[in-house]
């Protein structure tokens, strides 16, 4: 009788055991998915950036070489659009480019100020055609910064709450870089009409 | 029941969370045309509507018109792509919605273009076509002729795109919009004319002069075709699951 019990318990102990293996690794299996999906629509997020931070940095030889033509002595514009165009092409890190993009998006927004002293550059079809491509790009990278750090938020979030926390561990999951520089962004240009 | 409680709470912060996302503006059974500023006129919005049902019809692009009085102190690329998200224009595969929005307020006005069409619509393209088309007429708020206008030479590079004639009835009735308005504003002008026509007859009083009087007179407002149909019940009455990444292009005016 004694032995019997014995008997079921250990059994007993067994097939709980069983049942939370197969259900940790059924657990396992889902989470490492869930948070590989995020993962994979964080990244595809932030090769949407890539794009449009290149595609902006090709348009800026097209857009000195006109204003060169027009305005030609306005060098310190024209060196910092060119500076911050070499930062943003050496820039290899989230924070970096979000830096180096900010920059860029300040000088760019300085020449918008000056050109109002050119009329002919302003009436140019070319610069406006240019211009129009740079801050439509420049919508495009704000639009794919919020939709990143829009999934950047799940994918971290994801791997540092528990359960979830345990397998991100295991496997070795890291958290993502938030494309910073939204606020500074959209400030105004300081210079004005000087 | 204290369990029931909690889920019940945790329901209701869910369905809070996904709120805080929400928008305000739904679109109108017009679909291709939402005048919440109140500016447009039932020609413009027919034309519209018939329009963007056969565009929708050949190409599977979707051309929206959305008007508002104000951005709520949005930045009117936010609030285009807030509109363009939520309501998905365009095909869910192809991306190939435009959204042409207006404020009438805030004096601005956006043409949101998405993913699948950015080859067609280019940002300096879209610039263009508002710096040529838009701004002038909307700088005189005659809204109609400007929305008009823009939506017309939307739809012909749309067609173009997809490598398809741009249909006769938007010719011509691009350039009978044109005539009608034009009409109206010279028509004190015409009268002018024709009142120095009849007094020269007048004074003149030479033989047949009268047959001239009441012959080929301005038109307005003449049958046009192309009858519209609002609300048939047949399209699924909603757009078709499209995206934008932010291109287009804005103008203040």
């Amino acid at each position: 009788m004694e032995n019997n019990s014995k008997m079921s318990v250990g059994k007993i102990v067994l097939i709980i055991a069983a049942v939370l293996v197969v259900v940790s690794v059924f657990f396992g299996v889902a989470s490492y998915n869930n948070i590989v999906k995020l993962k994979e629509n964080a990244d595809s997020q932030s090769s949407n950036i890539d794009n449009q931070l290149k595609r902006r940095s090709d348009l800026i030889p097209n857009l000195l070489n006109t204003v060169k033509g027009s305005a030609a002595h306005e060098t310190e514009i024209i060196e910092s659009i060119s500076k911050s165009r070499e930062k943003l092409a050496g820039a290899s890190t989230m924070s970096d480019k979000a830096e180096a993009d900010s920059d860029l998006t300040n000088a760019l927004n300085r020449l918008l100020v000056v050109v109002e002293n050119y009329p002919d550059l302003k009436a140019n079809a070319n610069f406006t055609g240019l211009m129009d491509e740079l801050s439509g790009t420049e919508n495009r990278i704000s639009v794919a910064r919020k939709d990143y750090n829009d999934a950047a938020v799940q994918y971290n979030q994801k791997i540092k709450y528990f359960p979830t926390l345990i397998i991100a561990r295991l496997c070795g999951f890291e958290s993502m870089d938030y494309f910073k520089a939204s606020e500074t962004d959209k400030e105004v240009p300081d210079v004005k009409f000087d | 029941m204290r369990r029931i409680n909690w889920i019940f709470v945790i329901i209701i912060f869910f369905i809070n969370l996904c709120d805080v996302k929400g928008f305000a503006l739904n679109f109108t059974e017009d679909i291709y045309v939402n005048d919440f500023a109140d500016v447009l006129n039932e020609d413009t919005k027919n034309f519209i509507i018939s329009q963007g049902k056969a565009l929708d019809g050949s190409t599977s692009a979707q051309l929206a018109v959305v008007t508002t009085k104000t951005l709520e102190s949005q930045p009117i690329e936010d609030y285009a792509l807030n509109i363009f998200r939520e309501w998905e224009i365009g095909n869910k595969e192809k991306n190939n919605g435009v959204l042409l929005l207006l404020s009438t307020e805030d004096r601005q006005v956006k043409i949101e273009v998405g993913y699948g069409l950015e080859g067609a619509l280019n940002d300096a393209k879209t610039g263009r076509i508002l710096d040529n088309f838009g701004v002038p007429y909307f700088k005189k708020e005659n809204w109609n002729l400007g929305v008009r206008e823009v939506y017309i030479n939307l739809l012909s590079e749309i067609y173009k795109e997809y490598g398809l004639e741009v249909p006769e009835e938007v010719v011509d009735k691009a350039v009978q919009s044109k005539v009608v308005d034009e009409n109206m504003e010279t028509f004190f002008e015409i009268g002018v004319v024709i009142f120095i026509f009849i007094i020269f007859l007048i004074f003149t009083k030479g033989d047949g002069g009268t047959p001239f009087i009441g012959g080929p007179g301005p038109f307005i407002g003449g049958g046009f075709g192309g009858g519209s149909f609002r609300g048939g019940g047949f399209g699924s009455g909603g757009f078709g699951g499209g995206s934008s990444g932010g291109g287009g292009a804005s103008r203040g005016f």
